[in-house]
């Protein structure tokens, strides 16, 4: 009951994020902002994880592999497209979880309780086109791109770490990751970091955006921000496979 | 200089797209950025094969396929797609054939002769082979089956000469030497034939376990061990067949002999040489007949590969 | 003219006031002064719709602010000017551009009109040449004062002052006084002060409201409070009266 009102709430404040969709001018600057912290600053970050995570299927997957008569080409097959399908969207999207639902929640959430959302209100602004709607649109934007930027740093991690490890060539590699490249892995990935992205950036904003109770309540809610990212992205990723697979 | 947040903004956006697009063309092996070329055959089925299955030349991979559909009548159009630089002759045909285990398929190109390489987008003959092993096995049951049948004629040929030596019929012996010539003709055309067949199963074999060695090393001293075995059966059949025909050229000797009226039938037979030859050589031929009846395995090892994994 | 209709506000089970009813002339300055916790800041942001209440009318210019399509509420927003009580600056702004906030979005000034009003709004509070300073790096009264400039700079037909001079020494509360004194002689702006500064109260406001017992206790002019005889009143009066003299 009390969650089914939350859901109410939450799209409620999605809608009134969206009734000045058209008044660009006023959130222009938040937008950039946005994209610049949600996109520009989680590169770094996010091309660590990608890395580490394609370095990581690779030598895990050549050792899984081992035993059994496949060609090691395999291994750059299942590393890329694991990332491709998977990972690439979803760790990111869990990093980020933590790096950008946090960023937001507190900053809402502070905007809140010391009454800064209040006074963007009572300035005339809709503060939920003000606040909101450039954090979600920036996840939108810029989740894409952070998963083309896991993608390609964890096939190329995995191409390093099987090199280094001797596991599989490069070349035997990106023959295996090109034999079993589907465009609709790319499609599916990126379909999925744009609803991460929603999810993450939506999520945050409402609980920082309906923050009470000072430094404690920011707190809470921003611990609640990113655990029910977490939890929405991983419950996303269920979903659409369900739905599209 | 300082760069403001919208260049920044504007640089991330572009450089995961641009990321993205060659990621794309580079994976999706896209005409624009094509490092191949995608080539058809048709098959009657294509059980097996999957999209991703390796294509060789001369045991050398090439390619992979790229795409099977169903085609218009009872076939199946197989796309193919060769590495650029591969050049094989537009009258080359595509054997579907076993390349591993688990019912793996691969397409093997045989080359033609033709002048003119073939092109993006042409099409070659198709051809749906059962499989190395089943094909192995045929050629291993037609070859002991063969090899049992002449043994059995050359047999019943040395009984009957024993026969006739005791008899003393020597007025059939000139006949019947001339049949156990044709008998061991026979049979040396049929190792030779035989061979040759077995020679290209090996060959097989060999491109086959090659391929496996790839794939890993760790069974590596099985199958060297079961190739070894693999080559001591053709040499233990190359030197059967010369046993057979320096036997025949012997007996071509005697019979000429014979012929000329040089020497009688009592030197024939108290010939202790041509005597023992003739033994050993029915002694040998029984015990091959025995060891590839008891076990065509031995001479068809590589089908043990199913056993060694 | 503001007139408030038959409020009554809860958080919850928790009432905070009911039946709350008075009128805000235009021009005049009311005072609305009550204990901690009573629920004056609540008050205050029904007036421009910031918080709804359970039911009840706010009519401006005769229209129920609770009533209005978003756009019009938007743009009665705008008439009003809210010095929050804890001075609601956006801190990722500095001093300057908090100031010029409103006028950026709302206003058609360029850029050397924007810095002239800055500038002279940030001379009325005292507050020269801070303008590049980040609101972190000032004090709670110097705040304060950035978000009285803030609040002021659409010369806005309400101002609503939460607790302006709380927590300030007595000079600089004296300062600011005198600012919302001469806001509203000067400018006509209509004033409501939500003070526990019985001192400023006498000297700034027109009316008085007074919350207690979860309702509009007591209402009228100085002149009648000075000659009231309630109790309760009397008391809430004399224990601020009390700490000043002491
Ligand atoms: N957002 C809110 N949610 C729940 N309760 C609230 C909320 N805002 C205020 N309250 C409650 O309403 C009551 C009145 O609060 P309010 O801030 O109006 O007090 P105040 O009169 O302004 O006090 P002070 O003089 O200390 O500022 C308090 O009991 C407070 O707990
Ligand atoms: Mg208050």
């Amino acid at each position: 009951m009390e969650a089914l009102e939350q859901f109410g709430k939450y799209s409620l404040l999605l809608y009134r994020s969206l009734r000045s969709l058209y008044e660009v001018d006023t959130y222009r600057k938040n937008l950039i902002n946005e994209l610049l912290k949600i996109g520009y600053e989680s590169v770094p970050i996010v091309l660590l994880t990608g890395v580490f995570t394609g370095a990581v299927m690779t030598i895990q997957t050549a050792y899984q592999l081992d035993i059994a008569f496949i060609p090691v080409s395999i291994i750059g097959a299942i590393t890329s497209e694991s990332l491709l399908m998977e990972l690439a969207a979803v760790i990111t999207s869990l990093v980020l979880a933590g790096k950008v639902g946090a960023r937001i929640a507190t900053e809402l959430g502070t905007m809140r309780v010391s009454e800064q959302i209040d006074a963007l209100e009572s300035m005339g602004f809709n503060s939920v086109s003000f606040l909101v709607l450039p954090r979600v649109l920036a996840g939108l934007i810029m989740f894409p791109m952070l998963y083309i930027f896991a993608s390609v740093s964890g096939i190329l991690g995995g191409l390093v770490a099987g090199y280094f490890s001797g596991a599989v060539s490069p070349a035997e590699f990106m023959s295996g990751a090109r034999e079993f490249f589907f465009p609709w892995d790319v499609t599916f990935g990126i379909l999925k970091a744009f609803v991460f992205g929603f999810v993450i950036t939506s999520v945050s904003c409402f609980k920082g955006y309906y923050a009470s109770g000072g430094a404690e309540g920011v707190g809470n809610s921003t611990t609640q921000a990113t655990v029910l990212s977490c939890i929405y992205v991983l419950l996303a990723d269920f979903v659409l496979a369900a739905v599209f697979l | 200089m300082k760069i403001s947040n919208e260049l920044k903004v504007a640089l991330t956006i572009l450089v995961a797209l641009v990321a993205g697009f060659f990621g794309y063309r580079l994976m999706g092996d896209m005409p624009m950025f094509r490092q191949s070329k995608i080539i058809h055959a048709h098959f009657v089925q294509a059980d097996g094969l999957t999209p991703g299955s390796y294509i060789f030349v001369s045991g050398v991979r090439v390619g992979s396929v790229k795409s099977m559909q169903l085609s218009n009548g009872d076939s199946v159009k197989v796309s193919m797609s060769l590495d650029l630089d591969t050049h094989i002759p537009k009258d080359s045909e595509a054997h579907l054939q076993s390349s591993g285990l688990l019912d793996e398929k691969a397409i093997v190109i045989i080359r033609g002769n033709s002048q003119q390489d073939v092109e993006h987008n042409d099409e070659i003959k198709g051809i749906y082979e059962g499989g190395m092993m089943e094909t192995l096995k045929q050629e291993g049951e037609q070859l002991s089956e063969d090899v049992s049948e002449s043994f059995e004629k050359l047999n019943t040929l040395l009984e009957e000469l024993n026969t006739m030596v005791d008899e003393e019929a020597q007025g059939k012996i000139d006949t019947t030497l001339t049949n156990l010539q044709t008998s061991t003709d026979e049979m040396a055309t049929l190792f030779r034939n035989k061979r040759s067949d077995l020679e290209l199963s090996i060959t097989h074999a060999q491109q086959f376990l090659a391929n496996m060695d790839t794939v890993s090393t760790r069974n590596k001293s099985r199958i060297d061990s079961v190739l070894t075995g693999l080559d001591r059966s053709l040499t233990e059949l190359e030197v059967l067949s010369h046993e057979l025909t320096q036997t025949n050229r012997e007996l071509r000797e005697v019979l000429v002999k014979i012929n000329n009226g040089e020497g009688s039938l009592g030197k024939l037979v108290n010939d202790p040489g041509l005597y023992d030859n003739l033994e050993s050589l029915s002694g040998e031929m029984d015990l091959l007949i025995k060891n590839i009846n008891e076990d065509p395995g031995k001479y068809l090892k590589h089908m043990r590969l199913i056993e060694v994994f | 003219m503001i007139e408030i209709r038959n409020l009554t506000k809860s958080f919850g089970s928790n009432l905070v006031w009911k039946d709350v009813s008075f009128n805000i002339e235009d021009g005049e300055t009311v005072a609305i002064i009550g204990r901690s916790g009573c629920g004056k800041s609540v008050l205050v942001k029904h007036f421009n719709a910031l918080m709804y209440p359970d039911s009840g009318e706010v009519i401006i210019d005769g229209n129920n602010v609770f009533e209005l399509e978003y756009v019009d509420l938007r743009k009665m927003r705008q008439r009003f000017g809210v010095l929050f009580q804890g001075s609601a600056l956006f801190d990722s702004l500095n001093t300057f551009e908090n100031i010029a906030f409103p006028l950026r979005y709302f206003s058609d000034f360029d850029e050397n009109e924007i810095k002239k009003k800055v500038e002279d709004a940030l001379d009325m509070v005292n507050l020269t040449g801070t303008g590049d300073q980040s609101p972190a790096e000032l004090s709670g009264g110097m705040r304060r004062r950035v978000a009285l400039a803030r609040a002021t700079i659409l010369q806005p037909d309400f101002l609503i002052y939460d607790e302006p001079t709380s927590g300030l020494d007595p000079q600089t509360s004296e300062e600011i006084n005198q600012l919302i004194i001469s806001m509203a002689d000067n400018l006509n702006i209509t004033s409501i002060v939500v003070t526990h500064d019985i001192h400023s109260v006498l000297k700034i406001a027109d009316r008085i409201a007074y919350l207690e017992e979860q309702s509009l206790y007591w209402h009228g002019t100085v002149e009648e409070l000075r000659k009231s005889e309630d109790r309760i009143l009397m008391d809430f009066i004399t224990a601020s009266e009390y700490q000043i003299r002491s």
